[in-house]
């Protein structure tokens, strides 16, 4: 029988989330007002009344258009749970049909650095240890990424931080999340990648236009319309300057940090850091997106953004990088893509598509369960057998892990290895 | 009645007045109770309080790690809410527990038949030693070096170690007493802030139920003035009130408010039909303490309303009285009630009241807003100028304030 991965989930509870995250939930005009909305959706009984009144036809139809509040309250009726652990238990539960074995890649968020406003959240440090007791109460189905910020630390700093993780095994890849406000070319990054490549450790990306962003001015994040590369000389970068040039000269996107994904996660913007490691093993989550793999975007393109499909920019990307991976998470909710999916499965670039959800997130379009359902009838199983298990196991091999290895709940407990004396 | 050294009506008018704010001040206290059990805000509360204690952001938030242990996070009743108290040994074992644990790692490595096996490096160190180790390997930082001189302050010399660098060995129980000691300190200064930000709710409640119970103040003030009978009836139970408070030997105002109840309830409990006067806060109450978390709210709140029925105080809701009588009847769709039988001098201010007129509806205005005011005073401000006033009315005792009487 196939072992299921999904590669693409998420496990933070409410305490990750700093105070301000509501802002990449809610329409600007109540940014200012966050704090007491937050407020009154934490009550279980308020989240449960909305639900039920978005059960009535003329609110639901009204919610369901811009689907912000059902968002919030479904995000927080997951997120309000005590423990990362039973945010992972919740999900786990929808994939009973898959067996007991189905693992699932926890995508780590730092969520420190999202803001310059204090906040009293868990930092990362705190998110990463909750993830590590995860890990060691179900360590042959929970694999966790480790996510990686320059601001957070760079350089060898980076590097080491995260060797340390991986190489024993705590987690098994890396999380980027540029939206929040760095680029994925960053300095910082340079020897993060150089390692990644080397060891064949795999990297996921948000790649879509809509998700978390960076919620303080873009003043802060970009100071510069030539931020430096960590490949200077890559022809990408005249484009990627000017698109930066082009946002920070528009009033629309420049004031809106929502527009910030445009910027900040255009597939583009890895081309430098292909180039100068082509073996890296990258993907790039939710091919792009559904909108765009339907051709759909065009509210962007009206307003002059950015005309690039993002959907056949990271097909054409796939096509220059053997080590260039994508996953449909997210883009699954729509029934409407399974027909184009299918073909892209069975294409030249299938070995390199990946099944994952985006749960928690998705949980405004859909159950888990539902959609693991949608996903398996849409594209058949033969097809489902290979994204979920074949292809995920490819991308998740590196020189530290092995996926086909199982990891047994034994412990080995070592002798002491502190560095103080014993008393 | 006791006897009075100072008889006057117009001093037993606002012994009256503040007997009756004591009183309802109980009820918007116990309202406020409900409330914040009902909204879990002494839990939320707490959790910011502790993560603001414990947030490092150069290391890590330890007070949401400190949540996730089992100690604290088994304490919480559902996902949805936090403790509303945390003693000062599980608080001190927790974050100990926490820190030390940042000194032990978990490896994976290869096993027999193409496994991997956990190995968990550290953890048969001695907890001592692995919280020196944890707290060590954080990033420097202010919490840091509080952390280091709390474990410095509480080694002890260990004679039996010859070597001169192992003389010293942290003794856990005392570092435990100590952060214990540093946590209530900071929870003491934590709960002026609580109630700082229960003023503006205790104010809402005051003005609330003042509307809800259709409490003007000028009004009856106005009643007490002329109404010798019914200002006896108060003063009496404002000198029962008194003698609870100052009989009782916890001066915590539950305590006090529990007590003054017991006292009051005994009073008056049997002696006249209930009426209907206060439907509209029944109604809102009813809302309020729809929860099982609230039973002993909704019992006081019960029996303060039970108690206040039978003062047949002029307040409460009715067609037949202001502000209502000032409508069209036919908008009044409340049941008519008979006028309760009153003295001429009572039946003349009652009548002219009950006229529709621009002054009485300004009055009627500042009344309730005075109650309002009144209210969110708080009951314990009210217990106390209760207490001095009836010892000033009996013969000048030299009232005794709540301070020395925890003294």
């Amino acid at each position: 029988m196939e072992r299921y991965t999904n590669i693409h989930s998420h496990v933070f509870s409410g305490g990750c989330v700093p105070d301000y995250f509501l802002k990449t939930i809610l329409p600007k005009r109540f940014h200012a007002y966050a704090d007491e909305i937050m407020w009154i959706l934490r009550s279980e009984r308020v989240r449960s009344a909305l639900e039920v009144w978005a059960e009535w036809r003329g609110p639901a139809r009204l919610l369901r258009r811009n689907s912000k509040l059902l968002r919030i309250i479904q995000f927080l009726r997951v997120g309000a749970q005590n423990t990362q652990e039973e945010v992972f238990l919740c999900m786990k539960q929808a994939y009973a049909a898959l067996g007991p074995n189905t693992r699932f890649v926890a995508l780590t968020l730092n969520m420190d650095h999202m803001d310059v406003q204090s906040s009293s959240h868990a930092r990362i440090e705190d998110q990463l240890a909750e993830i590590e007791r995860v890990r060691a109460h179900y360590p042959d189905t929970f694999l966790p990424f480790v996510c990686a910020d320059p601001r957070h630390k760079q350089g060898n700093d980076l590097r080491d931080w995260v060797k340390e993780k991986v190489e024993r095994r705590a987690f098994m890849g890396i999380k980027l999340y540029p939206a929040i406000g760095y680029f994925p070319f960053d300095t910082g990054l340079d020897a993060l990648y150089a390692w990644a490549e080397q060891n064949a450790v795999p990297i996921m990306t948000h790649c879509t236009r809509q998700g978390t962003f960076y919620t303080g001015s873009m003043a802060q994040v970009l100071p510069d319309p030539k931020p430096a590369g960590l490949h200077s000389t890559a022809p990408e970068m005249a484009d990627i300057h000017a698109r930066i040039k082009r946002f920070m000269n528009n009033d629309l996107t420049w004031d809106h940090s929502n527009y910030g994904c445009n910027i900040f996660l255009h597939p583009q913007n890895y081309e430098p850091v292909l180039r100068k490691y082509p073996r890296l093993k990258l993907c790039f989550a939710h091919f792009g997106g559904d909108d765009e793999l339907l051709n759909k975007a065009q509210e962007l393109r009206t307003r002059k953004l950015d005309d690039t499909n993002w959907h056949v920019e990271v097909k054409r990307i796939m096509g220059l990088y053997a080590n260039v991976y994508t996953d449909i998470s997210y883009t699954l909710h729509n029934p409407k893509v399974y027909t184009q999916l299918a073909g892209l499965i069975d294409g030249p670039l299938g070995e390199r598509i990946l099944f994952g959800t985006d749960c928690f997130m998705t949980l405004k379009e859909a159950p888990e369960a539902d959609l693991l359902k949608r996903c398996m009838g849409g594209l058949g199983m033969d097809r489902f057998n290979r994204i979920a298990a074949r292809n995920t196991d490819t991308y998740l091999r590196s020189q530290h892990f092995e996926p086909a290895k199982t990891t047994v709940l034994t412990w080995t407990r070592s002798t002491p290895t502190l560095n103080t004396p014993e008393p | 009645m006791s006897t009075a050294a100072i008889d006057n009506p117009y001093f037993d008018a606002i012994i009256s007045l503040v007997m009756v704010y004591a009183f309802l001040s109980i009820l918007v206290s116990v309202l406020l109770e409900a409330w914040n059990k009902r909204t879990k805000e002494r839990g939320v509360f707490l959790q910011k309080v502790i993560f603001r204690l414990l947030d490092d952001p150069l290391n890590r938030n330890y007070g949401y790690a400190i949540y996730q242990h089992p100690i604290i996070n088994k304490m919480r009743k559902d996902g949805d809410s936090y403790p509303h108290y945390i003693p000062a040994e599980g608080f001190a074992n927790a974050l100990i527990d926490t820190l030390a644990e940042q000194a032990l790692t978990v490896h994976y490595i290869d096993g027999p038949d193409n496994t991997y096996t956990k190995d968990e490096r550290g953890r048969q160190t001695p907890l001592a030693e692995r919280l020196q180790e944890g707290v060590r390997l954080m990033n420097d930082s202010e919490f840091k070096r509080l952390l280091t001189n709390f474990i410095d302050r509480n080694k002890v010399a260990l004679n039996t170690v010859p070597s001169e660098a192992e003389k010293l060995r942290l003794d856990l129980d005392k570092l435990k007493l100590e952060l214990g000691h540093w946590y209530d300190d900071f929870m003491d200064r934590s709960t002026g802030e609580f109630k700082n930000n229960q003023r503006g709710k205790l104010q809402l409640l005051g003005l609330a139920v003042a509307v809800m119970l259709n409490v003007d103040s000028l009004h009856l003030a106005r009643v007490f003035l002329l109404d010798k009978d019914l200002r006896d009836r108060m003063v009496e139970r404002a000198e029962a009130t008194s003698d609870a408070i100052v009989a009782s030997k916890d001066t915590s105002e539950a305590a006090l408010r529990v007590a003054v109840l017991r006292k009051l309830t005994a009073l008056d409990t049997g002696k006249v039909k209930r009426t209907q006067a206060d439907t509209v806060l029944m109604r809102a109450l009813a809302v309020v303490f729809d929860d099982s978390t609230v039973v002993r709210e909704k019992q006081q709140s019960d029996s303060l309303l039970a108690v206040l029925d039978q003062w047949q105080l002029p307040m409460g809701w009715s067609c037949t009285e202001a502000p209502l009588s000032w409508v069209q009847k036919e908008w009044c769709a409340c049941e008519s009630v008979p006028p309760t039988p009153r003295k001429e001098i009572l039946l003349k201010y009652f009548t002219a009241r009950n006229e529709r007129s621009l002054k009485q509806a300004v009055l009627w205005f500042f009344g309730v807003l005075i109650t309002g005011f009144s209210l969110s005073l708080g009951a314990p401000f009210w217990f106390d100028a209760l207490v001095k006033l009836i010892n000033i009315r009996r013969s000048g005792l030299k009232p005794k304030t709540t301070d020395q009487r925890n003294a």
